[in-house]
Protein backbone atom coordinates (compact mmCIF):
# COMPACT_ATOMS: atom_id res chain seq x y z
CA UNK A 1 0.00 0.00 0.00
CA UNK A 2 2.86 2.31 0.95
CA UNK A 3 4.49 1.50 -2.36
CA UNK A 4 1.39 2.49 -4.28
CA UNK A 5 1.16 5.75 -2.38
CA UNK A 6 4.79 6.54 -3.15
CA UNK A 7 4.31 5.81 -6.85
CA UNK A 8 1.16 7.91 -6.90
CA UNK A 9 2.94 10.78 -5.13
CA UNK A 10 5.83 10.64 -7.60
CA UNK A 11 3.40 10.65 -10.51
CA UNK A 12 1.62 13.69 -9.13
CA UNK A 13 4.93 15.50 -8.65
CA UNK A 14 6.04 14.70 -12.20
CA UNK A 15 2.70 15.83 -13.59
CA UNK A 16 2.90 19.13 -11.68
CA UNK A 17 6.47 19.67 -12.82
CA UNK A 18 5.53 19.13 -16.45
CA UNK A 19 2.40 21.23 -16.35
CA UNK A 20 4.23 24.26 -14.89
CA UNK A 21 6.01 25.31 -18.11
CA UNK A 22 2.79 24.76 -20.06
CA UNK A 23 0.93 26.97 -17.60
CA UNK A 24 3.65 29.62 -17.87
CA UNK A 25 3.46 29.52 -21.64
CA UNK A 26 -0.32 29.82 -21.56
CA UNK A 27 -0.06 32.77 -19.17
CA UNK A 28 2.49 34.42 -21.43
CA UNK A 29 0.24 33.92 -24.43
CA UNK A 30 -2.59 35.48 -22.49
CA UNK A 31 -0.53 38.52 -21.48
CA UNK A 32 1.40 39.16 -24.68
CA UNK A 33 -0.68 41.06 -27.21
CA UNK A 34 -1.15 39.80 -30.76
CA UNK A 35 1.56 40.89 -33.19
CA UNK A 36 -0.87 42.97 -35.24
CA UNK A 37 -1.37 45.34 -32.30
CA UNK A 38 2.33 46.19 -32.52
CA UNK A 39 2.01 46.81 -36.25
CA UNK A 40 -1.00 49.06 -35.74
CA UNK A 41 0.80 51.02 -33.03
CA UNK A 42 3.83 51.48 -35.26
CA UNK A 43 1.64 52.69 -38.12
CA UNK A 44 -0.16 55.06 -35.74
CA UNK A 45 3.16 56.43 -34.50
CA UNK A 46 4.37 57.01 -38.04
CA UNK A 47 1.11 58.72 -39.04
CA UNK A 48 1.22 60.92 -35.99
CA UNK A 49 4.75 62.02 -36.86
CA UNK A 50 3.81 62.86 -40.45
CA UNK A 51 0.04 63.07 -40.82
CA UNK A 52 0.32 64.34 -44.39
CA UNK A 53 1.93 61.06 -45.39
CA UNK A 54 -0.83 58.97 -43.82
CA UNK A 55 -1.92 57.32 -47.03
CA UNK A 56 1.57 56.35 -48.10
CA UNK A 57 2.31 54.99 -44.62
CA UNK A 58 -0.86 52.91 -44.75
CA UNK A 59 -0.03 51.67 -48.23
CA UNK A 60 3.48 50.73 -47.17
CA UNK A 61 1.92 48.57 -44.46
CA UNK A 62 -0.66 47.01 -46.79
CA UNK A 63 -3.51 48.88 -45.15
CA UNK A 64 -6.36 51.02 -46.34
CA UNK A 65 -8.06 53.67 -44.24
CA UNK A 66 -11.06 51.39 -43.82
CA UNK A 67 -8.84 48.55 -42.66
CA UNK A 68 -7.03 50.88 -40.25
CA UNK A 69 -10.37 52.10 -38.90
CA UNK A 70 -11.48 48.53 -38.40
CA UNK A 71 -8.31 47.74 -36.44
CA UNK A 72 -8.81 50.84 -34.32
CA UNK A 73 -12.30 49.62 -33.45
CA UNK A 74 -10.90 46.19 -32.67
CA UNK A 75 -8.32 47.65 -30.28
CA UNK A 76 -10.71 50.13 -28.68
CA UNK A 77 -13.26 47.42 -27.89
CA UNK A 78 -10.78 45.44 -25.80
CA UNK A 79 -9.17 46.97 -22.68
CA UNK A 80 -6.20 44.56 -22.83
CA UNK A 81 -5.49 45.35 -26.48
CA UNK A 82 -5.91 49.04 -25.73
CA UNK A 83 -3.35 48.85 -22.93
CA UNK A 84 -0.91 47.05 -25.22
CA UNK A 85 -1.50 49.54 -28.04
CA UNK A 86 -1.04 52.54 -25.76
CA UNK A 87 2.12 51.05 -24.29
CA UNK A 88 3.57 50.75 -27.78
CA UNK A 89 2.62 54.26 -28.79
CA UNK A 90 5.35 56.86 -28.57
CA UNK A 91 5.10 59.70 -26.11
CA UNK B 1 -26.26 76.24 -81.25
CA UNK B 2 -25.35 72.63 -80.57
CA UNK B 3 -22.10 73.74 -78.96
CA UNK B 4 -23.85 76.18 -76.68
CA UNK B 5 -26.32 73.47 -75.61
CA UNK B 6 -23.42 71.16 -74.85
CA UNK B 7 -21.72 73.87 -72.81
CA UNK B 8 -24.96 74.54 -70.97
CA UNK B 9 -25.44 70.83 -70.28
CA UNK B 10 -21.92 70.63 -68.94
CA UNK B 11 -22.76 73.25 -66.36
CA UNK B 12 -26.07 71.62 -65.52
CA UNK B 13 -24.54 68.21 -64.92
CA UNK B 14 -24.32 67.30 -61.28
CA UNK B 15 -21.10 68.56 -59.86
CA UNK B 16 -19.01 65.70 -58.50
CA UNK B 17 -18.41 65.81 -54.79
CA UNK B 18 -15.27 67.76 -54.17
CA UNK B 19 -12.59 65.46 -52.92
CA UNK B 20 -11.61 65.91 -49.31
CA UNK B 21 -8.47 67.95 -48.93
CA UNK B 22 -5.40 66.00 -47.89
CA UNK B 23 -5.05 68.09 -44.75
CA UNK B 24 -8.59 67.17 -43.70
CA UNK B 25 -7.95 63.51 -44.38
CA UNK B 26 -4.78 63.68 -42.32
CA UNK B 27 -6.58 65.18 -39.33
CA UNK B 28 -9.34 62.57 -39.65
CA UNK B 29 -6.88 59.77 -39.21
CA UNK B 30 -5.33 61.54 -36.23
CA UNK B 31 -8.72 61.28 -34.55
CA UNK B 32 -8.95 57.57 -35.39
CA UNK B 33 -5.63 56.93 -33.69
CA UNK B 34 -7.04 58.28 -30.42
CA UNK B 35 -10.11 56.02 -30.35
CA UNK B 36 -8.61 53.29 -28.11
CA UNK B 37 -7.31 55.82 -25.61
CA UNK B 38 -10.60 57.70 -25.38
CA UNK B 39 -12.55 54.48 -24.92
CA UNK B 40 -10.16 53.48 -22.14
CA UNK B 41 -10.49 56.82 -20.37
CA UNK B 42 -14.25 56.49 -20.65
CA UNK B 43 -14.03 53.14 -18.85
CA UNK B 44 -11.82 54.65 -16.19
CA UNK B 45 -14.33 57.46 -15.77
CA UNK B 46 -17.01 55.08 -14.62
CA UNK B 47 -18.69 53.83 -17.78
CA UNK B 48 -18.84 50.02 -17.59
CA UNK B 49 -16.74 48.14 -20.13
CA UNK B 50 -19.72 46.37 -21.68
CA UNK B 51 -21.40 49.73 -22.34
CA UNK B 52 -18.31 51.08 -24.09
CA UNK B 53 -17.97 47.85 -26.03
CA UNK B 54 -21.58 47.95 -27.18
CA UNK B 55 -21.18 51.51 -28.47
CA UNK B 56 -18.00 50.61 -30.34
CA UNK B 57 -19.55 47.44 -31.77
CA UNK B 58 -22.64 49.30 -32.95
CA UNK B 59 -20.64 52.13 -34.51
CA UNK B 60 -18.45 49.61 -36.27
CA UNK B 61 -21.46 47.60 -37.44
CA UNK B 62 -23.02 50.75 -38.87
CA UNK B 63 -19.72 51.63 -40.56
CA UNK B 64 -19.36 54.92 -38.74
CA UNK B 65 -15.84 56.22 -39.45
CA UNK B 66 -13.54 55.70 -36.48
CA UNK B 67 -12.65 59.40 -36.28
CA UNK B 68 -16.33 60.25 -35.90
CA UNK B 69 -16.79 57.69 -33.14
CA UNK B 70 -13.68 59.07 -31.45
CA UNK B 71 -15.14 62.58 -31.45
CA UNK B 72 -18.46 61.34 -30.13
CA UNK B 73 -16.75 59.39 -27.34
CA UNK B 74 -14.60 62.39 -26.53
CA UNK B 75 -17.64 64.57 -26.10
CA UNK B 76 -19.30 61.80 -24.14
CA UNK B 77 -16.30 61.86 -21.83
CA UNK B 78 -16.84 65.57 -21.24
CA UNK B 79 -20.50 64.88 -20.44
CA UNK B 80 -19.55 62.08 -18.06
CA UNK B 81 -17.15 64.41 -16.27
CA UNK B 82 -19.78 67.09 -16.06
CA UNK B 83 -22.80 65.04 -15.06
CA UNK B 84 -21.55 61.55 -14.26
CA UNK B 85 -22.23 58.37 -16.23
CA UNK B 86 -25.71 57.19 -17.13
CA UNK B 87 -27.12 53.74 -16.86
CA UNK B 88 -27.66 51.87 -20.15
CA UNK B 89 -25.43 54.29 -22.02
CA UNK B 90 -24.67 51.68 -24.69
CA UNK B 91 -28.33 51.00 -25.35
CA UNK B 92 -29.03 54.72 -25.57
CA UNK B 93 -26.30 55.28 -28.16
CA UNK B 94 -27.45 52.25 -30.12
CA UNK B 95 -30.95 53.74 -30.30
CA UNK B 96 -29.58 57.08 -31.45
CA UNK B 97 -27.38 55.47 -34.09
CA UNK B 98 -30.35 53.45 -35.29
CA UNK B 99 -32.33 56.69 -35.52
CA UNK B 100 -29.65 58.03 -37.86
CA UNK B 101 -27.92 60.45 -35.51
CA UNK B 102 -24.25 60.94 -36.20
CA UNK B 103 -21.43 63.26 -35.29
CA UNK B 104 -22.33 66.42 -33.46
CA UNK B 105 -26.02 65.59 -33.33
CA UNK B 106 -25.25 62.30 -31.64
CA UNK B 107 -22.84 63.99 -29.25
CA UNK B 108 -25.52 66.58 -28.39
CA UNK B 109 -28.09 63.86 -27.73
CA UNK B 110 -25.63 62.04 -25.47
CA UNK B 111 -24.82 65.26 -23.65
CA UNK B 112 -28.53 65.95 -23.08
CA UNK B 113 -29.02 62.41 -21.80
CA UNK B 114 -26.16 62.82 -19.33
CA UNK B 115 -27.53 66.15 -18.17
CA UNK B 116 -30.92 64.52 -17.61
CA UNK B 117 -29.88 61.21 -16.06
CA UNK B 118 -26.23 61.47 -15.01
CA UNK B 119 -25.51 60.06 -11.56
CA UNK B 120 -23.13 62.84 -10.64
CA UNK B 121 -19.48 63.72 -10.91
CA UNK B 122 -16.89 61.17 -9.89
CA UNK B 123 -19.40 58.35 -9.52
CA UNK B 124 -19.09 55.07 -11.29
CA UNK B 125 -21.69 52.70 -12.58
CA UNK B 126 -21.34 49.09 -11.65
CA UNK B 127 -21.02 46.68 -14.53
CA UNK B 128 -23.97 44.40 -15.19
CA UNK B 129 -22.06 41.44 -13.76
CA UNK B 130 -21.23 43.27 -10.55
CA UNK B 131 -24.79 44.52 -10.29
CA UNK B 132 -26.12 40.98 -10.67
CA UNK B 133 -23.70 39.64 -8.06
CA UNK B 134 -24.61 42.40 -5.64
CA UNK B 135 -28.30 41.73 -6.08
CA UNK B 136 -27.63 38.05 -5.48
CA UNK B 137 -25.74 38.82 -2.28
CA UNK B 138 -28.47 41.04 -0.95
CA UNK B 139 -31.17 38.68 -2.07
CA UNK B 140 -32.83 41.32 -4.21
CA UNK B 141 -34.99 40.31 -7.07
CA UNK B 142 -35.02 42.35 -10.26
CA UNK B 143 -38.44 43.75 -9.42
CA UNK B 144 -37.42 45.11 -6.07
CA UNK B 145 -36.33 48.72 -5.81
CA UNK B 146 -32.59 49.21 -5.81
CA UNK B 147 -30.68 50.73 -2.94
CA UNK B 148 -30.40 54.46 -2.43
CA UNK B 149 -26.66 54.72 -3.07
CA UNK B 150 -27.33 54.74 -6.80
CA UNK B 151 -29.72 57.60 -7.26
CA UNK B 152 -30.08 57.65 -11.03
CA UNK B 153 -30.92 54.03 -11.41
CA UNK B 154 -34.59 53.38 -11.37
CA UNK B 155 -35.46 56.95 -12.24
CA UNK B 156 -35.80 57.97 -15.80
CA UNK B 157 -35.29 54.50 -17.15
CA UNK B 158 -37.66 55.28 -19.95
CA UNK B 159 -35.67 56.78 -22.75
CA UNK B 160 -36.91 59.85 -24.53
CA UNK B 161 -37.15 59.01 -28.21
CA UNK B 162 -35.43 61.48 -30.51
CA UNK B 163 -37.87 64.21 -31.39
CA UNK B 164 -38.00 65.85 -34.74
CA UNK B 165 -37.98 69.28 -33.17
CA UNK B 166 -34.74 69.07 -31.25
CA UNK B 167 -32.48 66.71 -33.16
CA UNK B 168 -32.27 66.32 -36.91
CA UNK B 169 -32.38 62.71 -38.07
CA UNK B 170 -29.36 63.08 -40.25
CA UNK B 171 -26.29 65.17 -40.00
CA UNK B 172 -24.79 67.45 -42.58
CA UNK B 173 -21.61 66.13 -44.13
CA UNK B 174 -19.65 68.88 -42.54
CA UNK B 175 -20.65 67.74 -39.06
CA UNK B 176 -17.84 67.00 -36.64
CA UNK B 177 -15.32 68.58 -38.94
CA UNK B 178 -15.15 71.91 -37.23
CA UNK B 179 -12.55 71.02 -34.65
CA UNK B 180 -9.38 69.58 -36.04
CA UNK B 181 -6.80 67.79 -33.99
CA UNK B 182 -3.36 69.24 -34.14
CA UNK B 183 -0.95 66.44 -33.52
CA UNK B 184 -1.41 65.64 -29.85
CA UNK B 185 -4.49 67.71 -29.43
CA UNK B 186 -7.79 66.42 -28.08
CA UNK B 187 -7.61 63.86 -25.32
CA UNK B 188 -3.88 63.64 -25.11
CA UNK B 189 -3.53 67.39 -24.86
CA UNK B 190 -5.41 67.26 -21.59
CA UNK B 191 -3.33 64.52 -20.05
CA UNK B 192 -2.83 66.20 -16.72
CA UNK B 193 -6.50 66.19 -15.97
CA UNK B 194 -7.09 62.66 -17.16
CA UNK B 195 -6.90 59.50 -15.12
CA UNK B 196 -3.67 57.60 -15.53
CA UNK B 197 -3.60 54.96 -18.20
CA UNK B 198 -2.87 51.62 -16.63
CA UNK B 199 0.10 49.83 -18.07
CA UNK B 200 0.98 52.70 -20.39
CA UNK B 201 4.44 54.19 -20.79
CA UNK B 202 3.30 57.71 -21.29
Amino acid sequence: MKRYAAVLGAAVLIACGESQPAADQAAQEMTSPPAWVGSVARVANAIERTPAAADSILAANDMTRAAFDSLMYEVAADPALTAAYEALRTK
Amino acid sequence: MRTSILVLLTFLLPVPVVAQEPAEQASDILYSILLPRTSQILRESGVPDEEVQSVIAEARRRRVPAQETQQVLEQTLESVREHGPVDNFGAFVQTQLAAGLRGRDLAAAIHAEHARRGIGKGKKLASKKARGARQGERGLSRDEPEPQDEPARGQGRERRPPQAGDQPATRPDSAVRERRPTGRDTVRGRRDTLPRQSGGRR
